[in-house]
């Protein structure tokens, strides 16, 4: 039989066939699915992999954390980056460390007397860094080439302050139409345009820290997230922001101007907290580390800490918390089962009629009211 | 003011509710400025009246739109319960134009029962099937559409495939390996539609040690777990010497659903970076897993650093900041008031203010050789030192006097404000950055405006909020799988959707 003959007796091509081609392929669909996750991942080799924004070149004249954050999250996803900060100043973040205690040894002399902060580690990774005063009109014409290379620009200055220098997005528009500008701070154009802003600021003036920490009827503050949570958190907005743009310029060529307030993105994370308010009237408030809606769903002191020989005080007092969640049904039944066994024998001992169930080292009397001469029996 | 009195009877709860919302107390409830009290008296007084024009004319919320989508032509599918990161990261992507369906079971995301300690009066009743709705749900589910599909019948799992084919994006928050358990994974639909690009958000991840899991009742691991695991909790709140435990000096959870956000966020950075890849370089989608525990890791400023300088553990320093003097909120007579300045142009101006009412400021602060560099300033007796008599001075005003001192300085500063007082702050509601909407099915509802709705040519923007439960079944199906009426009722009959 020849070749001819045998194509004629073939009832279909093995391709349109549904399931696996290959042993490797056939491998691949028989995985575990946590191999498969691993495979696919590859933890460890991301060098082998494509980056996904190759090419894009992004200029920073950014300070402290938010706005640099915006343009490292494209630093991380492949974009050639370039952090410009002003001769002999720097980035203030450069000073700032927590306590005044870590400090990166100096290796070069930026600042050669205490190295560089902490504080400036994690916002500006894989980035080129180059000093530029593009304030002065000297420099004008290196600030404007670098405009024209580059895809796009991150600033944080006071509103305004890039217009008067002229290098706002009015006139880099008109020098390279596919330039996306950024403009990240606090509040953007109207009557507190030029209020400056701050991750705690965000936290405060947006009502998130009216509801983040314990409720003052029971002894607590308004209370700060950690980490300048806001700044990280809005920078990624802003690189969420950028990456729409980027793929709006794909298919028209067209950049644009993002205006980014941090202080609305604290705002925006609140959840119930706008549309409770609208509707009903009602202020959200703090109430710690219960959740609103899922109960039982939080965060509650232990006894004893994990490692009481430990040195460092953190882990040596502070290990002794746990995030415990039993909201549904089931789980809520197992818990109270699990309270019910541990305690009934030790702690909660019935003594006397009248004060079954309470801990032994409590009063239960109640304290008299009326004038006294003894101060009222701490509880 | 209210235009007429009247007469009511409160003897309950349930009384009072009709007494509030949209209609009978619109928002906002004081007018904001004009934008031509904002020209003579804010852009004027800097002489940017040319630049202040330029921004009202390009960036107003009003010419939202008037202006195209950046992401229109998107298809993106989110299917899921319980995660709010994943209606998070569709909302961000439905905001910029693409078209969002949610697919959830026929029974409902159990996100949608879920209201404050439990109050069903605060959820709100779409104006179809009367179904209540909690607000936490409404306020996420932004342009969307809403369909069931029971992913538990044969069926189902057939036309969820068909839809994969037909999509750009599906954003998935299923536990680990349920979805390619039942053959509807990336590795299955990958096959379908190359270009897919397959999106896992979670708690801890889809593999390894400490993965999510769900309890043998079948509850899932949520919000906060990942900052439970990651130091986020632990350094968060008041410190026992400034707080007793018990009452505040604990660690603290935020009281935002923070970690959910920031992976939502984290996701549609990647989706859309996955979509710049494809569309711009190589034609294929890929599978990305954004799990709140990293995405949080990643922006743990400088604490795992820190560790591995000297083994230092972050404390919590409650209001107060570890590595910036002056950047805090401190109690003033009728709340706390927030400061920041660090470079010696902002400490001193902020002192300059303190000094005017407590002249002793300048002498103990200012002439304090310690406190002269910047870097010095963040030790722990400096910050205590420093913010004992800034207190000093707040604990006898108000907020909003505080607030007009210091901004006479152009300090950067502000008070700490609730719901009802960030609604009605000028400049918030000039913008507005907290807006109401008329929604197709829950009446007016005030929420958050998005983000990245101020830009010049391809503004963010809400159109709608919220949908009963598949609702379009009836569109969605028939536009991408030519499914009409009668065999929607067939497969609705059988339990398919």
């Amino acid at each position: 039989m020849d070749e001819k003959e045998l194509q004629k007796l073939k009832v279909c091509d093995i391709e349109d066939l549904p399931g696996p081609k290959s042993k490797e392929e056939l491998e691949e669909m028989k995985m575990p699915f946590e191999e498969y996750c691993r495979k696919a991942f590859d933890p460890g080799n991301e060098f082998l992999k494509p980056e996904a924004l190759k090419g894009i070149r992004w200029m920073s004249t950014t300070m402290y954390i938010f706005t640099p954050h915006s343009v490292a999250n494209l630093a991380e996803l492949g974009a050639e980056c370039i952090k410009v900060e002003m001769p002999r100043m720097g980035d203030p973040m450069r000073q700032t460390s927590p306590f005044n205690e870590a400090y990166l040894y100096p290796l070069h002399d930026t600042r050669p007397m205490t190295g560089t902060g902490y504080g400036f580690l994690n916002a500006n990774v894989n980035e080129y860094y180059i000093t530029l005063d593009y304030h002065v009109p000297e420099s004008k014409r290196v600030f404007y080439d670098l405009v024209k290379q580059s895809d796009g620009l991150t600033e944080c200055y006071r509103h305004g302050t890039f217009d008067r220098w002229k290098q706002g997005y009015r006139y880099l528009m008109e020098m390279n139409p596919r330039f996306i500008y950024v403009w990240g701070g606090g509040f953007g154009y109207g009557p507190k345009m030029f209020g400056g802003s701050y991750d705690i600021l965000g936290q405060a003036h947006a009502g998130l820290a009216s509801i983040t920490g314990t409720h003052k009827d029971m002894g607590g503050h308004a209370t700060k997230c950690t980490n300048w949570c806001i700044d990280w958190y809005s920078g990624t907005q802003i690189t969420c922001a950028i990456m729409a743009a980027l793929n709006y310029r794909l298919k028209t060529g067209l950049g644009t101007m993002i205006e980014f307030s941090q202080v609305q993105a604290a705002t925006r994370m609140c959840g119930y907290t706008a549309p409770l308010y609208g509707r009903f009237g009602i202020v959200r408030q703090r109430w710690g580390n219960w959740d609103t809606q899922l109960c039982v769903h939080g965060i509650i002191m232990t006894g004893k800490s994990d490692f009481p020989d430990r040195p460092n005080p953190q882990e040596k007092f502070e290990a002794r918390y746990v995030m415990l969640s039993a909201f549904q049904d089931a789980d809520f039944k197992d818990l109270c089962d699990i309270i019910r066994s541990r305690t009934s024998s030790a702690a909660i001992r019935p003594t006397r009629r009248g004060s079954a169930g309470r801990p032994r080292w409590k009063s239960i009397k109640p304290s008299r009211p009326g004038p006294r001469t003894r101060p009222a029996p701490k509880w | 003011m209210a235009k007429e009195k009247r007469d009511i009877e409160i003897n309950s709860r349930a009384d009072t509710l009709p007494l509030m919302g949209p209609e009978v107390r619109p928002w906002p409830v004081t007018p904001p400025p004009t934008p031509e009290w904002v020209m003579d008296n804010v852009y004027a007084k800097r002489k940017a009246q040319e630049f202040g024009k330029f921004l009202e004319d390009n960036l107003r919320l009003d010419f939202v739109f008037d202006k195209p989508e950046a992401l229109q032509g998107l298809r993106v599918m989110c299917n899921g319960i319980w995660q709010i990161s994943r209606m998070f990261a569709a909302s961000l992507l439905g905001e910029q134009g693409a078209e969002v369906v949610h697919i959830e079971p026929p029974g409902g995301d159990p996100l949608r029962q879920l209201t404050p300690f439990g109050r069903e009066e605060y959820m709100l009743m779409d104006n179809v099937a009367g179904e209540p709705c909690g607000l936490d749900f409404l306020h996420e589910f932004r342009n969307a559409k809403s369909i069931t599909l029971n992913l538990e019948t044969e069926d189902g799992r057939a036309i969820y495939k068909k839809m994969a084919t037909v999509f750009d994006v599906i954003i998935e928050a299923w536990p680990p390996g349920y979805m390619d358990s039942v053959g509807l994974g990336y590795r299955h639909l990958s096959k379908l539609n190359p270009r897919l690009i397959y999106c896992w958000v979670g708690e801890r991840g889809q593999w390894g040690p400490m993965k999510d899991e769900v309890s043998k009742h079948g509850q899932w691991i949520l919000d906060p777990f990942s900052a439970a695991a990651d130091s986020w909790i632990h350094n968060t709140g008041f410190p026992q010497d400034q707080c007793p435990r018990g009452k505040g000096g604990d660690p603290m959870r935020s009281g935002a659903w923070l970690p959910s956000y920031v992976c939502g966020e984290q996701a549609a950075v990647n989706i859309q970076a996955a979509l710049y890849w494809r569309d711009g370089v190589s034609g294929e989608g890929q599978f990305i897993e954004v799990t709140a525990a990293e995405a949080l890791m990643d922006i743990l400023d400088f604490d795992i650093g820190w560790y591995g300088f000297n083994r230092s553990i972050k404390a919590r320093t409650g209001a107060w900041d570890p590595n910036l003097n002056q950047y805090e909120w401190n109690p003033c007579k009728d709340g706390y008031m927030m400061i920041g300045g660090q470079t010696d142009r902002l400490w001193y101006r902020i002192g300059m203010c303190i000094e005017r009412e407590l002249p002793e400021f300048g002498r103990l602060i200012h002439e304090d050789p310690l406190l002269k560099e910047m870097g010095a300033r963040n030790s722990l007796q400096g910050l205590i030192k420093t913010y004992s008599i800034t207190t000093k001075w707040l604990r006898d005003i108000n907020r909003i006097e505080a607030e007009q001192k210091l901004m006479e300085y152009e300090i950067a500063a502000g008070p700490v404000l609730y719901i009802d007082e960030v609604a009605e702050f000028p400049h918030f509601k000039y913008r507005p950055w907290v807006n109401t909407i008329e929604t197709q099915f829950y009446g007016t509802v005030m929420y958050s405006e998005s983000c990245a709705a101020f830009q010049h040519r391809t503004p963010a923007r809400v159109k709608d909020i919220g949908r009963p439960l598949g609702h379009d079944n009836g569109e969605v199906y028939q536009k991408f799988l030519g499914i009409g009426p009668l065999k929607l009722r067939e497969l609705k009959a059988k339990g398919v959707i």
